[in-house]
């Protein structure tokens, strides 16, 4: 027995009281928790819906002579020198980058510039698979190429050269075939042709070689300010352009749910902190004659304090315990149910466990400071109502 | 020991001030047994209570084993009331959730190191002492008027006090069960404990080697006892 033997006992007599009040507090701090990683979760898969609405990293050879630009990326004057990367270095090395988690899409392309009916028009060879993923917008009238030698055409470049499904386009030493019409989008893929790359580096003889890469980077956990530094690490001859006004709105958005999910999961908790103190204020008023007696006792203002304070404590970190395992356990149901599971990254982090019980041991000795420092500046014969 | 010299203490409630004390001087030398006595309103438990340092006087002195308790610091009182006096009431004050064994060990669960086992026997040993043996484990719910009120003594004796202040220990006991805390007090005060008792039964008070009578804030008269 010490001065904690009193707190104990008391927690241990009104159980229905000191449940209730681990109950609210656990829920508050369950579901800051829970709201917390399963937001996490969604704002990643959210952005990595929008991730289909465009690449936000592109990387090019270092070029000193003109540009043309094309969407964004400015590769040397075709009429002149023009300077390649190497496909499959360029490739690995990005994903070998030590956020690649981080790494969603990289879609390396190759620009060709030839003649249809004496028209001049732009191919662009691309990794289907890849281009579809950061280009959702798209839709193929016709079909999407299922062969190697299968191409599809911009609307506009159809128009002008007219082009139609099953027509043949010479590229080089080859033959390719138009397998589908893109329908208007808006960019300049709207005057262009698309070619699977390897078809397209076989028939014009660029082996492995392409212009620039497309990269669409998740910025959920990291800046992309180091994921741009981390990748011009790993190919020194290139130049890296970051779209920050893309990366930042998708940010943005994601903090928006984040902040309204933790402010949710705050008014929770702060009627915890309510609940807590007018708990307190009614132990202390109905405990006044315990009060009296150890002042009697010699105990001082400050172990009274102490006493009740510890209460408090007491049940704060029980519900830290309870409410961050239940906000681990639960989100990972949840997010079972709504089958994000696949992107769950929600780990069991024991800093966070000690820092949350911490953190909530503070907060609940805090909302019961007024009661108890009521309590402690009882003199012995106003806690005795009548002696 | 004790000396109080013309206390005086003022009550404002509701806006209305009661002159409870008007200059009020009781001495109490070592082993003394003192009664106080007097009509109901004349302010016996106000005087006990300042005695006791519960309660602060409006005026005059308190001279404590030569310490001056109305200049002393809040931290002195607690040390004053943790080794130096214990007191008792007619509502016995117990902690309702704690056996007689732990209420006794009350003024010692302030610390955080835990109580050991030579205090835990003197608990025992205190409380045979008061004749509640065998009834150590007991919550006050279990046990009679009388006997709460022994716990209550035994409580006020582990700290082995200089002296006792019992405000109608009395008050709330049968004549039998009276009877016996007052000759439980005698016994002790023969011990060498010094008695402070507020009674109003003249039969009681005269276990008193003193025996102050009070009337309407004021020292009516002060009786020494041959007995
Ligand atoms: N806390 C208080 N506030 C205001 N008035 C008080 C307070 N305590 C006591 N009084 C008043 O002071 C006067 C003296 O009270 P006190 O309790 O000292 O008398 P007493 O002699 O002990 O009486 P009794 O024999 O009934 O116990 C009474 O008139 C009482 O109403
Ligand atoms: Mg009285």
């Amino acid at each position: 027995m010490n001065i904690f033997t009193l707190p104990f006992r008391n927690l241990r007599r009104k159980l229905l009281r000191t449940g209730i009040l681990v109950a609210v507090f656990t829920l508050g701090i369950l579901s800051v928790v829970l709201l917390y990683n399963v937001s996490r979760t969604i704002g990643h898969s959210l952005e990595e819906k929008m991730t289909a609405f465009g690449a936000n990293v592109v990387i090019y050879p270092k070029t000193e002579s003109l540009k043309i630009s094309y969407g964004g990326f400015s590769m040397g004057n075709l009429a002149y020198q023009v300077k390649y990367l190497p496909e499959k270095e360029t490739v690995s090395a990005i994903h070998s980058i030590e956020l690649n988690k981080n790494i969603s899409t990289v879609a390396p392309k190759l620009l060709e510039l030839i003649h249809y009916k004496n028209k001049p028009v732009a191919v662009i060879g691309v990794i289907f698979a890849q281009e579809m993923r950061i280009k959702s917008y798209w839709s193929v009238m016709g079909g999407k190429p299922d062969k190697a030698d299968g191409v599809i055409a911009g609307s506009r470049a159809a128009e002008h050269l007219g082009l139609k499904t099953g027509d043949i386009i010479p590229i080089g030493e080859k033959q390719f075939v138009v397998s589908g019409v893109l329908k208007p989008t808006g960019t300049e893929d709207d005057n262009s042709i698309f070619a699977d790359l390897h078809s397209l580096q076989a028939a014009v003889n660029k082996p492995n070689l392409i212009n620039y890469a497309d990269v669409a980077a998740l910025c959920a956990g990291c800046p992309i300010e180091d994921i741009v530094h981390q990748i011009s690490k790993k190919l020194p001859n290139t130049e890296i352009n970051a779209m920050q006004n893309i990366v930042k709105q998708r940010m943005a958005t994601i903090q928006t749910v984040q902040h309204l999910v933790l402010g949710l999961g705050g008014v929770i908790l702060l009627t915890a902190c309510f609940m807590l103190a007018m708990f307190m204020l009614a132990s202390v008023n109905e405990r006044r004659n315990e009060i009296g007696i150890l002042r009697a006792l010699g105990y001082s203002g400050g172990k009274i304090f102490i006493i009740f304070s510890f209460e408090s404590l007491i049940i704060g970190a029980l519900s830290g315990i309870l409410g961050y395992a239940g906000g681990y356990l639960g989100s990972g149901e949840l997010l079972k149910i709504l089958s994000l599971g696949e992107n769950a990254h929600i780990t069991f982090n024991w800093l966070h466990l000690l820092v949350t019980v911490a953190a909530v041991s503070v907060l609940s000795v805090c909302a019961s400071a007024f009661p108890a420092l009521k309590a402690a500046q009882m003199r012995p014969t106003d806690a005795f109502s009548r002696i | 020991m004790l000396n109080l010299k013309d206390i005086h203490k003022t009550y404002t409630a509701d806006g209305v001030s009661a002159k409870v004390l008007k200059g009020v001087s009781i001495d109490v030398s070592e082993g003394e047994f003192v009664s106080i006595v007097g009509k109901s309103g004349s302010g016996k438990s106000t005087m006990m209570n300042i005695m006791s340092t519960l309660l602060e006087p409006d005026d005059g002195s308190i001279l404590f084993k030569g310490r001056e308790l109305t200049k002393a610091s809040s931290a002195e009182i607690n040390s004053v009331r943790r080794n130096d006096i214990s007191v008792i009431f007619q509502a016995y004050h117990l902690f309702p959730y704690l056996t007689a064994t732990e209420n006794v060990l009350l003024p010692f669960m302030q610390g955080f190191a835990p109580i050991g086992k030579a205090l835990r026997e003197e608990a025992f040993e205190v409380l045979s002492r008061v004749g509640l043996s065998g009834k150590e484990n007991r919550l006050p719910g279990k046990l009679s008027g009388g006997e709460q009120q022994r716990v209550a003594i035994a409580r006020a004796l582990i700290k082995k006090p200089a002296v006792l202040f019992a405000d109608e220990p009395t008050g709330s006991l049968d004549s039998k069960t009276g009877n016996a805390i007052i000759d439980l007090l005698k016994e002790l005060n023969a011990t060498g404990l010094a008695v402070v008792m507020v009674t109003h039964s003249p039969e009681y008070a005269k276990a008193g080697h003193t025996i102050v009578s009070m009337e309407d804030g004021l020292v009516s008269g002060i009786e020494k006892n041959a007995g």
